[in-house]
C-alpha cells in the first residue's frame, strides 16, 4: 500500500489574493488561515462546530472554517473579516455594529459578521426572524445577542 | 442600629461620562485586527497538549513519555513527577483541614477528576501534539468516586490524604437571636434541601498563554488572557520558588473571562517549566472539550434543614441553613467563596435573625473558581426560593410577600445584621416597574394562549443585590493568617512630549470596554476629547502601574479601576494646571482645562496653551535634576519650576534651550539658536569643571546669590523671553509692549498673560505700537526686581 500523501499544494483565492501554498493534508482551514496566512481575525471558540467564531466565506457561502480542511478549498475564494473593509472603510455592517454596541470583547464578532454578510448578499431587507435564523450557528457570550440582531436588521432597513 | 450619612446623589456635569460614545475597540475587533494571545506567534515556539486523566478518582501507576518522545517533531515532555520535584505545591488560603491539601501544577501520583492534566508534552505544531500525547502511556488503578457533596462529609473515601479529610473549611455565621426568632414566630416553614447546580460561565474564547522563559534573567513572559495577573503571580511565583518580579503577564485583547479565567495558574505553571525546560517559548491554547470538563466550574452548593420564622402577617423574622458548599477536587481559589457570599447575607430582605452553618467539601470533580456572581449569586437564589416557597405554603402572593419584606426605601441607608450598609435603593418600585416591563397583569392570559399551543409559561422572579468590587479583607473571617487586606487597583496617565493623553490600566479588560471607558473620565478631567486619551491595550505586568489585586473580576474595574483612573487623571491635571499657570503668569485657580487648551477663565481666547506646549513643559521639568529643584509640598507638581535661589540659575536656562529645541518653530533663521543651555548643564554635572571651580563664574560670599553669572546676557532676563517667545511663538499670542519682562508687568496689575509676545504683530522693534488688550499698563520699562521676586510669581497662590 502506498504511504498515504501527508502533504499537498492548494491553491486558492484569499481576499482577493492567490496563494499557492503546501499544507498538511489535515490541516483546517481555520488553522491554515490563522497559522499559515497570518489572517487572525478569523478565531476558534471551539472543537466540534459549534460556535462559528471561525466563519468564512467560501465561494460567497459562509461556511465554519474549523469544518472543513484546508485541502478542500482548492480552487475556491475565501474571504475573511479582514477582507469586508476596504482601506480601511468599514462596511455598513460593521458600523452598525459599532453603532449598537454588537460586540463587547470582540471575540465572536468576525464569525458574526461573515454569517451577517452572506445573510444580506442574499436578503438586502432581513426581518429579525431571518436574522436570527442566519446567526444560529454563531454563539456569543457576551452581548445577549440583541444588539447584534438589531444591528443586522438596521443594516437592512428594517430596524 | 448605626447609620451613615450620605450626601443626595450628585447630577452628572455635563462630559463625556454618563453619554454613550462609540466603543474605541470596535474598530480593531470588527475588523479581524483584535490581537488575542492565540494570535501571539514567536520564533521556533512548540505548542503544548495536556493529557488528561479519563478517571475521576484514580492511582497514578506509571507513565511512559517514551514513545511520545521518539516522533519526530516532539520537542520535549513534563510529568507530574518532574512537577513534584522542581515546584511545590500552591499555598492553600484554609485554615486546616483544607490547608493541608498538596496541589501541584499537574497531578502527582493520584487524579482526582476527570481532565486533570496528568502530563503536558510540546511538539512543533499543534496536530502533533496532539498525536505525541495520544502515545503518552498512563496506566491508572482506579478509586472509588466521590461525586456527592453530602457523601464527601462521610469521609469514607479522602481525597487529601494530607488533609485527612474532604472537609476544606467550616464556620457558622450567626446574627442576632434565630431561635427566639423561630421561637416567637406564627410559623416557620421548613425547606429540607435546595440544591444550587454546578455551572460554568464558558467565554468563547479558551484559556491558554505563549510563555517565553529568559535564561539571562530568570524571567517569564506570559502572553497569556488570564484576569486576574494580580493574584496569578501570587500563587505562581512560590509554587516556581521564584519572586513575582520574575513573572511578566501581558494580555492583549481576551475573549471574555466571567471568572473561567482566574486559576490558570496551574497550567501556567507547567508552561513555565515547559519553557525552562527545552529553552524555546510554549503556547498552549485549551480546547473547548477540555474547558467545558476540566476548565473550573462555578460553585455547587447545597441549602439543608432550612427553617424560616414568618409572622401571621407575612414578615419574617430570620431563617437558618446549614449551607454545604462543592469545590470540587482542589481548594484553589476557595474557601473564599465560604466568606464573600456574607457581602449580600439577608439579600433584599430586612431579615434581622440568620444563622448560616456554612461547611465546604471536595468531591471528584472539576475545581471551581469564583465565575460571575461569585457565592454571592448561589445565596441570593436561597432567598429567593425561601420567599417563594415561603409564599407557596402559607399562600401568600409572591410580589406582596417580597414587598412586605423587602428593606425599605425610607430604611436607607440599612445597615444589615452582620454590618454591611445599602446605600440607597426602593427595592418595591424597582419590583413594580420589572412587573410593568413585561406587562405581568396579563400573565394568565398569556399562560392560558400558551397552553393552547401546547406550551407552558413560567413567571417567577428574582430579586438581588450585589456588592460592587470586591474585598479581600474578607479573607481572614477563614483565616486570620492570611495578608490579603481590603482591596486596591492602579492606573496611571501619563502626558505626553506631543500632548498625547496616555492612560495604562492595572486591569484587565475582557470586552467590559475599559478602553472607551477610562478615555471618557480622563477627558471629562483633563478638558479634551476621547478621541485623545489612548488607553493602552491590555496588561502588562512591566510597564502598566499595578497591584496586588490587580484584574477584572468582581466588578473591579467600574468602582476601583476606574476610581484609579480618576485619581491618576485628577493628578495630571493639578500638574497641567500648575504648568499653565506657570507659563501664562495667572494663579492656578484661574486655569481651566478645556477642549485639549490651558485656558485662563474668562481671559482672552489667545491665552490658551495646547497640551503639546504643556506636554514639552512638562516634560522638560521631569528632566530637570530632583534634588536641586525643591518641591512645593502643597503643589502636587513633582518638580517645580520655581528657583529657590540664584544658584540654579543653569537649570533655568537648560530647561529653555531644552524648550527652543523642542520647538523648531521658536528658531529663527536670521540669528544663531540659543545653544548656551547645553553646555552648561554638562558643565554642572561636573565634567568640564574641577571640583573647585564653581559652578558659574559668580564669586564666592555671602551675597553670591544676589551676583549675576558674568557669563549671562547683561540683561538677565533675556533667556526667559526666549523660552516665553517659544511659546507664544507657538500659540501666536501678542507681545507685550515692553522691554523688559513682561510677566512682571503682568503681575503688577493683577494680570496675568503670556510673558512675551511675537516681534512680528507689534513694530518690528519689539515694542508694540498699542495695546490689544488693554491688559498691560505702563508701558514703559518696569524697575528691575530681582530674579527672585519675578520667580516668585510661578509658585501656586502667588
Amino acid at each position: 500500500m502506498a504511504e498515504p500523501v501527508t502533504s499537498r499544494t492548494v491553491s486558492l483565492e484569499v481576499n482577493g489574493e492567490q496563494i499557492e501554498y503546501e499544507v498538511p493534508t489535515r490541516r483546517l482551514l481555520v488553522h491554515f488561515l490563522r497559522d499559515d496566512l497570518g489572517l487572525t481575525g478569523t478565531h476558534i471558540g471551539c472543537d466540534t462546530g459549534n460556535c462559528g467564531a471561525c466563519t468564512v466565506h467560501v465561494n460567497g457561502e459562509a461556511v465554519k472554517s474549523c469544518m472543513m480542511l484546508a485541502v478542500q478549498a482548492e480552487g475556491t475564494k475565501v474571504s475573511t473579516v479582514e477582507g469586508l473593509a476596504s482601506d480601511g472603510e468599514l462596511t455598513a455592517l460593521q458600523q452598525a455594529f459599532n453603532e449598537h454596541h454588537a460586540l463587547q470583547c470582540g471575540y465572536c464578532t468576525p464569525g458574526m459578521l461573515m454569517s451577517a454578510t452572506a445573510l444580506l448578499a442574499r436578503n438586502a431587507h432581513p426581518s429579525e426572524e431571518d436574522v436570527r435564523y442566519a446567526l444560529q450557528g454563531n454563539i456569543c457570550r457576551c452581548t445577549g445577542y440583541v444588539n447584534i440582531v438589531e444591528a443586522v436588521v438596521a443594516v437592512g432597513g428594517n430596524g | 442600629m448605626t447609620t451613615t450619612v450620605t450626601e443626595p446623589a450628585k447630577t452628572l456635569e455635563k462630559g463625556f461620562v454618563g453619554q454613550s460614545i462609540p466603543r474605541k475597540e470596535d474598530k480593531r475587533l470588527v475588523q479581524g485586527q483584535g490581537t488575542f494571545f492565540d494570535d501571539v506567534r514567536r520564533h521556533g515556539m512548540g505548542y503544548v497538549h495536556f493529557v488528561r486523566s479519563p478517571y475521576a478518582h484514580a492511582k497514578i501507576v506509571s507513565i511512559d513519555v517514551a514513545k511520545a518522545l521518539e516522533l519526530e517533531g516532539v520537542y520535549g515532555t513534563i510529568t507530574g513527577d518532574e512537577v513534584a520535584i522542581h515546584t511545590d505545591p500552591f499555598f492553600e488560603m484554609s485554615v486546616e483541614p483544607g490547608g493541608n491539601i498538596k496541589d501541584y501544577a499537574l497531578a502527582v501520583g493520584r487524579v482526582r477528576h476527570m481532565g486533570e492534566p496528568v502530563a503536558a508534552v510540546c511538539a512543533a505544531t499543534r496536530e502533533l501534539a496532539r498525536d505525541a500525547a495520544e502515545l503518552i502511556e498512563v496506566v491508572y488503578d482506579e478509586l472509588p468516586v466521590l461525586v456527592e457533596a453530602q457523601e464527601a462529609l462521610k469521609d469514607e473515601v479522602v481525597l487529601h490524604d494530607d488533609a485527612g479529610s474532604n472537609v476544606v473549611w467550616s464556620g457558622v455565621f450567626d446574627w442576632g437571636d434565630i431561635d427566639t426568632a423561630l421561637a416567637g414566630a406564627d410559623h416557620v416553614v421548613k425547606i429540607d434541601k435546595l440544591h444550587f447546580h454546578r455551572f460554568s460561565s464558558t467565554p468563547l474564547e479558551c484559556a491558554g498563554a505563549l510563555v517565553e522563559y529568559d535564561k539571562g534573567t530568570g524571567e517569564w513572559t506570559l502572553t497569556c488572557n488570564h484576569q486576574m495577573p494580580g493574584v496569578g503571580a501570587i500563587w505562581m511565583a512560590p509554587a516556581l520558588r521564584t519572586g513575582i518580579d520574575k513573572l511578566r503577564f501581558v494580555t492583549h485583547d481576551i475573549g471574555g473571562g466571567f471568572g473561567n479565567k482566574i486559576c490558570l495558574h496551574p497550567q501556567y505553571v507547567v508552561l513555565c517549566l515547559m519553557a525552562r525546560k527545552l529553552g524555546r517559548p510554549v503556547q498552549w491554547t485549551e480546547w473547548r472539550t477540555d474547558q467545558h470538563t476540566a476548565n473550573a466550574h462555578g460553585n455547587e452548593r447545597w441549602f439543608l434543614d432550612v427553617e424560616v420564622g414568618v409572622m401571621k402577617d407575612g414578615t419574617m423574622t430570620g431563617f437558618k441553613v446549614k449551607a454545604l458548599d462543592d469545590c470540587g477536587a482542589f481548594p484553589r481559589y476557595e474557601p473564599l467563596g465560604c466568606i464573600i457570599w456574607a457581602q449580600v447575607t439577608p439579600g433584599m430582605y430586612g431579615w434581622r435573625n440568620i444563622r448560616v452553618d456554612f461547611t465546604q467539601v471536595c468531591t471528584n470533580k472539576s475545581p471551581v473558581s469564583p465565575n460571575r456572581g461569585y457565592s454571592r449569586m448561589q445565596h441570593l437564589w436561597l432567598t429567593e426560593r425561601i420567599i417563594d416557597i415561603v409564599a407557596s405554603e402559607l399562600g401568600f402572593d409572591p410580589v406582596e410577600i417580597r414587598k412586605k419584606n423587602y428593606v425599605k426605601a425610607e430604611q436607607m441607608p440599612y445597615e444589615t445584621p452582620n454590618g454591611c450598609v445599602y446605600d440607597s435603593g426602593d427595592y418595591s418600585a424597582a419590583l413594580d416597574i420589572a412587573l410593568e416591563l413585561i406587562d405581568a397583569g396579563s400573565i394568565e392570559e398569556r399562560r392560558k394562549d400558551a397552553q393552547s399551543r401546547g406550551k407552558l409559561l413560567g413567571f417567577g422572579i428574582g430579586s438581588t443585590l450585589d456588592s460592587g468590587t470586591n474585598n479581600f479583607g474578607q479573607s481572614t473571617l477563614l483565616n486570620p493568617e492570611l495578608q490579603f487586606s481590603g482591596n486596591n487597583e492602579a492606573a496611571s496617565v501619563k502626558l505626553d512630549i506631543f500632548g498625547e493623553v496616555v492612560v495604562t490600566l492595572g486591569t484587565v479588560p475582557q470586552g467590559q470596554g475599559h478602553e472607551t471607558t477610562a478615555a471618557q473620565v480622563v477627558a471629562d478631567i483633563l478638558g479634551c476629547s476621547p478621541d485623545q486619551v489612548n488607553v493602552r491595550r491590555g496588561h502588562d505586568t512591566w510597564f502598566n502601574s499595578h497591584a496586588g489585586f490587580s484584574g477584572t473580576y468582581a466588578s473591579q474595574f467600574a468602582f476601583t479601576g476606574l476610581g484609579a483612573v480618576k485619581g491618576a487623571a485628577e493628578l495630571v491635571r493639578d500638574e497641567m494646571i500648575q504648568l499653565a499657570a506657570a507659563v501664562l503668569q495667572a494663579p492656578p485657580e484661574a486655569i481651566e482645562l478645556s477642549e485639549g487648551f490651558a485656558r485662563i477663565k474668562d481671559g482672552p481666547p489667545e491665552a490658551a496653551l495646547p497640551f503639546m506646549a504643556l506636554g514639552v513643559d512638562h516634560q522638560r521639568e521631569q528632566r530637570l535634576p530632583a534634588p536641586r529643584v525643591q518641591p512645593d509640598p502643597e503643589s502636587p507638581l513633582r518638580l517645580s519650576p520655581v528657583l529657590r535661589d540664584g544658584r540654579h540659575g543653569e537649570e533655568d536656562r537648560a530647561a529653555d534651550a531644552h524648550l527652543r529645541d523642542a520647538d523648531p518653530r521658536g528658531r529663527r533663521r536670521d540669528r544663531p539658536r540659543d545653544r548656551r543651555g547645553g553646555p552648561r548643564r554638562l558643565r554642572r554635572g561636573g565634567r568640564l569643571r574641577r571640583p573647585d571651580q564653581p559652578a558659574d563664574r559668580r564669586g564666592p560670599g555671602a551675597r553670591r546669590h544676589c551676583a549675576c553669572d558674568r557669563r549671562r546676557s547683561p540683561r538677565g532676563f533675556r533667556l526667559r523671553r526666549g523660552r516665553h517667545a517659544a511659546h507664544s511663538q507657538l500659540l501666536r499670542l501678542p507681545r507685550a509692549p515692553c522691554d523688559g519682562h513682561a510677566a512682571d508687568q503682568d503681575r503688577r496689575h493683577g494680570v496675568a498673560v503670556t510673558g512675551c509676545a511675537a516681534r512680528r504683530e507689534g513694530d518690528g522693534r519689539g515694542r508694540r505700537r498699542r495695546d490689544p488688550l488693554h491688559l498691560l499698563g505702563d508701558p514703559g520699562r518696569p524697575p528691575s526686581r530681582g530674579r527672585r521676586h519675578r520667580l516668585r510669581q510661578l509658585q501656586p497662590g502667588a
